[in-house]
């Protein structure tokens, strides 16, 4: 029996199981890439967190610190106090990122993004958060609830506005008024601007009139003080100065010599306090002493048996005197 | 010569030998003196600078840690701040005496005698009525009369008439013993206020024309005035409005010239409802023209100020 072999079976069972080996060789590879894309591969613990909605998480969701992916949410569950507990993967490598002060808060990606779980790094000398502790939430306000927000502070801004366009438009109220008058007052402003031409032509003419008649007013006040006789006067005047002239030498002589003696007085004055002065405060102090020992000795002598009995003592005297009914 | 000489020497002997010669320092002497001339200007009613004077005589004494001095300092300035209306300062001072004169028991009669008259310018009678029994049990002195005067007036002040009556009749009695003429009259002012309080007229009178005379003979002024306003009490209530009138324009005129113009406008608007009570329209007319005078003057005392006060005197 002659078996006919088709050249492109030769080798068949070697090409399938090759083909085979290949593939599985590939899906392991695939396998292997989306594990480690999926951080399957990597030494993780978990944390978990309780809030009170549940909406915005999802499972899988990724975990981020500081805009890097460090884990996924694995479990989402509702509680006994109708709440929901979150349970979230991460990557053991970033532990020593995550401290007891560290917070865990739903963000957006950008306006438009998925929700993530953002996690704040810790501070370093707090404690590291160990495998299934918990980790604070804290809420975030979602866009809703920030737009009513926003809602609500601008409604009153929204109702000044409305006043305020209404208070513009409205056509009894002070504005429009105003722009009316002033429409008044630039139509009045021609006639106005006529009625100064006019007064400033006839201000013209009266203060030429006034010139004229101040020009005959000077020149009969110069013929009137030319007409004046000043001889007399100037004659009395010029006896006074002869008079003058002759007693000044004299007191000026009587001055110098008053002058003189001030000057010599002043200098025997400045002579004696120079001579005194420097003796004054010996004096002072001397004054002093002595009238310290005039104290002391009469102390002394209160002191004395004869005088002392006598002597009332002094605490009571330097009171006032406390009236009863005052 | 020889007489003479025997008596020197025994004389210095007796001095060298009669026990520890007391020096006092500068700093003590000078701070009698300042007290000394605090007292001064305090008598010649200088209030401010007698009130630095006594300053300067707390800060000496407290450097040398002289207690006595320092009490009286305190003391001075407490009563001082007390008599110009300033009761608060007053208290601050003579609180802090208390805590010094602990050990100083010679003081704490007076102390505490001047503690009480705070008290009673701050209206606690309660506190002062204790102060005022400290103050008489720790007097041994000549102003047993005194301390017992301010007793007196407490229970006055606090309407119990019998202990009041009681305890002023012995204070004037020893007040008359230690010749204090100012607290005699201030005892009979006291008693002449308790009978006028009884309704016994005539005993009022008596005591307090007894006390105008003895305040007439001391010059105290102010006690002139209350014995006047007191005395046109009792003329009120005997009816006797002309004698009432008489007195009022004694005190008034009394008021005037010692520049105690609130109490002077006082006593004027009493004279006008006198004048009027007595039908004496001209007198009243002229009392009320010197009140709106005396209410809008701010300048001191004249003798046209004076003429007011006595306008029925007038023609």
């Amino acid at each position: 029996m002659i078996r006919e072999e088709d050249p492109r079976f030769k080798h068949l069972e070697r090409k399938i199981g090759l083909f085979i080996a290949v593939s599985l060789v590939g899906i392991v590879l695939a396998f292997l890439f989306y594990g480690i894309q999926k951080d399957f591969f990597a030494a993780t613990y978990s944390l978990h967190f309780t809030v009170d909605r549940g909406t915005g998480f999802s499972k899988g969701m990724p975990v981020k610190l500081s805009g890097f992916r460090i884990g996924r949410v694995t479990s989402i569950s509702l509680n006994d106090q109708a709440m929901v507990d979150i349970a979230i993967e991460l990557d053991k490598k970033y532990r020593t990122w995550i401290r007891s002060d560290s917070v865990v808060k739903l963000v957006k990606e950008g306006l438009v993004g998925d929700n993530i779980i953002e996690v704040s790094a810790g501070s370093q000398d707090k404690p590291e958060i160990k495998d299934n502790e918990a980790i604070v939430y804290v809420k975030t306000k979602a866009l809703d609830e920030m737009a009513d927000e926003i809602a609500e502070k601008i409604k009153p801004v929204l109702v000044e506005v409305r006043d305020i366009i209404g208070y513009i438009n409205n056509p009894d109220g002070d504005l429009k008024k105003s722009i009316h008058n002033l429409e008044v007052l630039t139509r009045n402003l021609e006639g106005t601007r006529r009625n100064t031409d006019r007064l400033l032509v006839s201000a013209n003419g009266s203060i030429e009139r006034l010139s004229s008649k101040t020009d005959t007013l000077l020149d009969t006040a110069s013929k009137k003080v030319e007409d004046l006789d000043l001889a007399p006067t100037l004659n009395r005047v010029n006896l006074a100065i002869d008079n003058i002239d002759k007693k000044l030498p004299q007191l000026l002589e009587k001055a110098d010599a008053t002058l003189t003696d001030i000057s010599g007085f002043s200098r025997e004055a400045r002579i004696l306090s120079e001579s005194a002065f420097p003796k004054i405060p010996g004096l002072l102090s001397q004054t002093e002493d002595v009238m310290l020992g005039t104290d002391r000795l009469i102390n002394s002598i209160q002191n004395v048996w004869i005088f002392r009995n006598n002597t009332p003592p002094p605490a009571g005297k330097l009171f006032i005197h406390g009236d009863s009914n005052e | 010569m020889v007489l003479l000489t025997m008596l020197l020497s025994t004389v210095t002997a007796c001095s060298i030998t009669s026990g520890k010669s007391v020096i006092r320092s500068e700093t003590h002497l000078q701070t009698e003196k300042l007290l000394e001339r605090g007292l001064r200007a305090q008598q010649k009613n200088n209030i401010q600078q007698a009130e630095q004077l006594f300053a300067d005589a707390l800060a000496l004494s407290s450097s040398i840690e002289d207690n006595p001095d320092r009490v009286i300092a305190l003391v001075n300035l407490a009563r001082l701040n007390r008599l110009g209306g300033k009761i608060d300062a007053s208290r601050l001072y003579i609180d802090q005496v208390l805590q010094i004169c602990i050990a100083h028991p010679e003081f704490t009669s007076e102390v505490t005698y001047e503690k009480a008259l705070v008290e009673i310018a701050l209206n606690n009678n309660t506190d002062a009525l204790k102060w005022a029994s400290r103050a008489l049990d720790a007097e041994n002195g000549p102003s047993k009369g005194v301390r017992r005067n301010l007793l007196a007036r407490i229970q006055l002040i606090n309407g119990n008439l019998d202990i009041a009556t009681k305890t002023a009749t012995i204070a004037l009695q020893e007040n008359r013993n230690n010749d204090l003429p100012e607290e005699e009259a201030n005892s009979l002012r006291m008693l002449g206020d308790i009978e006028l309080e009884s309704r016994r007229l005539e005993s009022a009178e008596k005591q307090l024309l007894e006390a105008l005379e003895i305040d007439k003979r001391t010059g105290a002024s102010a006690k002139i005035g209350l014995d006047l306003e007191k005395l046109a009490e009792v003329a009120e209530r005997k009816n006797e409005p002309l004698q009432n009138a008489d007195y009022l324009e004694r005190a008034c005129s009394v008021h005037l010239s010692a520049g105690r113009r609130d109490k002077a406008v006082f006593i004027l608007q009493k004279l006008i409802k006198a004048y009027q009570k007595n039908g004496d329209t001209r007198a009243a007319e002229k009392a009320k023209s010197a009140l709106e005078q005396l209410m809008s003057k701010t300048v001191p005392y004249t003798s046209s100020t004076s003429e007011m006060a006595n306008p029925s005197s007038k023609p």
